[in-house]
């Protein structure tokens, strides 16, 4: 174990300047700061384990986050699908019922209740004709229906013009 | 009443004995621990703060600490690395090179009310703080806690030769400073 005289003699042959310094430091504390420390200390550790207990910042972790966002989301899909698997029917009233079976069955009538969608894949294709043949059969009809319907196809002006 | 060490530690163990037996740890080291990271930080509020913080690690680590060093030297070292990670972190926050970190405790330690003594201790204090963190710190070690070097090397786990060295080149830059600045 090194003896104090050791340090100062090793200090002397270094910076002998150093060494004729008091070896003390010129900073202060209050008066009873030593006394009262351990109390703070205590009131801090006791502070700490409170902290402890109601820490939830293992919920933030990246690991445990990602979990519970994914828990979530699970249920919030679940009820989604659950809620919506058996969407209630619009429960009709017997009087509601009988007035639609009174109804006449119209063309229009099933048209109106037939999806866009299906009844345009219902329809047969249209038998591909040449633009050009399109124009010399409007031009030898001279059909104001189908002249609108053609304009209203077209976005080309000189073949518009070239209709009329 | 002064208990060794191992009679504390023991105490501690104790289901009803620990809060006395960490009071006596706090009041038979507070002083020394306290002075070690004052001298780093230099600001009485910052040291006030780290002690408080190295207590609390002190009291929820003291059941898994192993005698295979000094109940001391295990202090010192909690309070070593918190002194050095507040400075490191206070480079960091400010964006500050360490340069601008020691100048601004350079103005505290002229400034300072909680300060006392003459120019030259000034000064002393001064070309401390102008030393890199961990040659700051082995040079306290040294002249202040008159640590040897076998104790150093188990608190900063670096070699008895490197921290030879280390002390006597932050020495020779304290001369140098002490001599040539005004």
């Amino acid at each position: 174990m090194e003896a104090f005289d050791d340090i100062k003699n090793e200090l002397e042959s270094i910076a002998p300047m150093l060494n004729k310094l008091p070896r003390t430091t010129r900073f202060t504390v209050d008066e009873g700061y030593f006394d009262e420390l351990p109390t703070q200390v205590m009131d801090r550790i006791h502070a700490t384990k409170t902290r402890r207990m109601f820490d939830l910042s293992w919920a933030l972790q990246p690991r445990w986050a990602v979990s519970l966002a994914a828990c979530f989301m699970g249920i919030v899909f679940a009820s989604f699908f659950l809620l919506n698997r058996h969407p209630q029917a619009q429960q009709l009233s017997k009087a509601q019922i009988q007035q639609l079976l009174n109804e006449p069955v119209t063309t229009e009538s099933i048209l109106d209740n037939i999806d866009a969608e299906d009844l345009a894949d219902a329809m047969p294709e249209p038998a591909a004709v040449a633009p050009d043949t399109q124009k010399q059969n409007l031009k030898k009809h001279a059909d104001k229906k189908a002249l609108e319907e053609y304009i209203l196809d077209n976005d080309d002006d000189a073949a518009i013009i070239d209709v009329l | 009443m002064s208990l060794s060490d191992e009679e504390i530690l023991a105490r501690f163990k104790e289901k009803d004995g620990q809060n006395y037996a960490f009071n006596l740890l706090v009041r038979k080291y507070q002083q020394k621990l306290y002075w070690v990271i004052r001298r780093l930080v230099v600001d009485h509020d910052d040291a006030n703060d780290l002690i408080q913080n190295v207590w609390v690690k002190v009291w929820q680590n003291l059941d898994s600490f192993k005698a295979e060093s000094q109940l001391y030297t295990w202090l010192y070292r909690i309070c070593a690395n918190e002194a050095l990670t507040f400075l490191n972190k206070k480079k960091k926050r400010f964006f500050l090179n360490l340069e601008d970190v020691d100048a601004e405790l350079s103005e505290k330690v002229e400034h300072d009310p909680a300060m006392t003594g003459d120019q030259i201790e000034i000064k002393l204090q001064k070309a401390i703080i102008s030393l890199p963190e961990k040659q700051r710190l082995v040079f306290q070690m040294r002249y202040y806690d008159e640590m040897p070097y076998e104790e150093m090397s188990h608190v900063l786990n670096t070699s008895v030769g490197a921290l030879k060295a280390s002390y006597h080149h932050a020495a020779k830059k304290i001369e140098v400073f002490l001599t040539t600045r005004d």
